[in-house]
């Protein structure tokens, strides 16, 4: 089973998606803020993480740029999903992928596969 | 030491808050679902981000952040290019469940430091409410965030749809405003309101005030009546007389109608009202004044097209910036949004001469009957200390009945002078009359007046000495007997004329 890390600070948000992702046969871990995922990042290693921006205690642009200085996590992709995120944001934080919110599940199941599948290929 | 404001970005806001909010306070906006809290906060953010500060905005079970910026997308204050950068949205929620209400502090502090924070939204303060066991619990919770929002130096707003029954409000007394918001229904029609309930360290502008919500966000226009203050009316520096345009009318004023002064131009449907509006403007135009006419009933190109049939010819004039043509169809207007309209155009361009055409359009826009009075008082109150000569055209019901009769009562009681026109017929001809029947700073020709509507525009002609009842439009001529008995027809006419004063008001 494909591991995932889906980290956001919206309550709603990480419960629904783990279950959805969980019923999609994907392993989900989850944490609400980029400290959290850090944590996690250092005992569990996801094919993918799901990052939402705006986060208190460390956000997702931190998280990123920490996932990035670290050899182990660096090779990690991440999917970068928040409702101010824009296309420069691809280059500017070095991400797989950009998902604006608010996004549909066929929408994230299908950014999901292109980012995995081609890690994998 | 003075606190410090913090201006909500909204002028009418402002003005109610005699300058805006204080900072280092704690606010409560409260309000049914819909009511309009979420726009009003997120307005101050953004208006507090654009100015430099930062905001911190927690949300508690509140709806998501991504649909509150699609929702938001579409109102000018939103900049998205401030999200992340100096706004930041977050959600409390999951603290909130797992360390209850002194973690929530913590995390709030905490976030309110990190991100150097000047304001803090937190949205949805039922939430927290809900892990409060007692009113002490919440009254603690609001102490504390107090403390912090004084140490960490912010200004902080928090929202609620009301509280939980069982509690009571405690965080009313505690916090330093509150801000309620409102959506009542009058027959049909949707108004919203806002009041300012609370607002320590800070004289304020009590009662409701209406506001509404469109592209440009949430726009309060402050009670009219409750910005009037007792300012002298300003003795306007041009102690001439305005000209009516109308040289035989001027001379029935004694040199025309004194400025910054209203007039009432009383009369039915079809008698001449708007052409002598029209004249009034005309005089004032040619001066090199600055002009206003508002209209509900007809659209501009028509007025315009009306004064050019009786040899006006204004056109030039709204071209140049000289006259101002304002027309609000009757339809789901606010009173006050419209007098606020009329007011800083008329500060704005040292406007000398207004027409409204007519009072019966702000009639039915205050909606609240008993203000009309009031309103329509502070309104011409403010025109007058802005400089303003009014025209105020009235509709009287019946084109003939047996008195005068005005739909808006009490109008007499604030007019400087009150100017008639009807059409009367007179053995079986009809004819235009024309009367001033009150000035208050200067005397007045009290014969009534014939005049005439022609493409050379209003022609007043001789006085009318041999018919009585004309005011009433069921005139009959009087010469007959006055042939007879010399004496009838004055002591007729003055009979009638003490029937009419009592009608108009």
């Amino acid at each position: 089973m494909k591991l995932l890390l889906v980290v956001d600070d919206e309550y709603a948000i990480v419960a629904t998606l783990a279950d959805l992702l969980r019923e999609e046969d994907y392993e989900v871990l989850t944490a609400h803020n980029g400290k959290q995922a850090l944590e996690l990042l250092k005992t569990s290693k996801p094919v993918c993480c799901l990052v939402d921006m705006m986060m208190p205690v460390m956000g997702g642009t931190e998280l990123i740029a920490a996932m990035h200085a670290d050899p182990t996590l660096a090779t990690i992709p991440i999917i970068l999903m928040s409702a101010i995120a824009r296309e420069e944001h691809l280059e500017m934080h070095k991400v797989a992928a950009i998902l604006r919110k608010p996004f549909g599940m066929s929408k994230l199941l299908e950014v999901l596969e292109t980012v995995i599948g081609a890690k994998e290929a | 030491m003075r606190a410090k404001r913090i201006s909500s970005g909204i002028k009418g806001l402002d003005t109610l808050l005699a300058g805006g909010f204080l900072h280092g306070g704690v606010y409560i906006f409260i309000g049914p679902p819909g009511a309009g809290k979420t726009v009003l906060a997120n307005q101050i953010a953004f208006a507090h981000a654009a100015s430099g500060g930062r905001v911190v905005y927690v949300s508690l079970l509140a709806e998501s952040h991504a649909r509150l910026f699609m929702h938001m997308e579409s109102l000018d204050f939103f900049d998205e290019s401030r999200l992340a950068e100096s706004m930041n949205y977050v959600s409390g929620y999951t603290t909130l469940e797992k360390e209850g209400l002194q973690g929530l502090l913590t995390f709030l502090r905490r976030e309110m430091q990190s991100s150097k924070a000047t304001m803090l939204v937190l949205d949805g303060l039922v939430s927290a409410e809900a892990f409060a066991q007692t009113s002490l619990e919440m009254k603690k919770f609001i102490h504390e965030l107090q403390t912090i929002v004084a140490l960490v130096e912010c200004t902080a707003f928090l929202l609620t749809s009301g509280s939980n029954p069982q509690l009571g409000t405690p965080e009313h007394t505690m916090v330093d405003g509150l801000v309620e918001l409102t959506n009542d229904i009058i027959g049909v029609r949707q108004l919203r309101l806002l009041q300012v309930k609370k607002f320590r360290g800070s004289r304020h502008l009590a009662g409701t005030h209406c506001f509404d919500i469109t592209n440009r966000g949430i726009t309060i226009y402050p009670r009219l009546e409750a910005l009037v203050t007792a300012r002298p009316r300003a003795a306007h520096e041009d102690s001439r007389s305005a000209s009516t345009g109308i040289s035989e009318l001027d001379a029935m004023f004694s040199g025309g109608v004194s400025r910054a002064c209203p007039t009432l131009v009383l009369g039915p449907s079809g008698s001449g009202k708007t052409i002598v509006s029209l004249h009034f403007l005309a005089a004032g135009l040619r001066a090199g004044e600055n002009c206003l006419y508002l209209c509900f009933n007809e659209p501009p190109e028509r007025l315009l097209s009306k004064a050019a049939r009786v040899g006006l010819d204004l056109q030039p004039y709204v071209d140049k910036g000289d006259l101002e043509l304002i027309w609000h169809p009757s339809v789901d207007l606010l009173a006050d949004a419209i007098a606020h309209e009329v007011l800083d155009y008329v500060r704005a361009h040292s406007t000398r001469r207004v027409v409204i055409d007519s009072l019966m359009g702000f009639k039915d826009a205050i909606m609240v009957a008993e203000r009309t009075q009031r309103f329509l008082a502070a309104f011409t109150n403010e025109l007058s200390v802005a400089g303003a000569t009014t025209y105020l055209c009235e509709e009287t019901r019946a084109l003939f009945s047996p008195g005068v009769e005005v739909p808006v009562t009490g109008v007499s009681t604030f007019v400087d002078n009150i100017l008639f026109v009807r059409q009367v017929e007179v053995d079986g001809e009809l004819c235009r009359i024309v009367a001033v029947l009150k000035t208050r700073e200067s005397p007045r020709d009290s014969a009534l007046r014939q005049f005439t509507i022609s493409e050379k525009g209003m022609i007043v002609t001789g006085a009318l000495h041999d018919a009585e009842a004309i005011l009433t439009g069921s005139a009959h001529s009087t010469r007959r007997r006055a042939d007879s008995a010399p004496n009838l027809g004055r002591e007729r006419k003055a009979k009638s004329r003490g029937k009419r004063g009592g009608g108009t008001r």
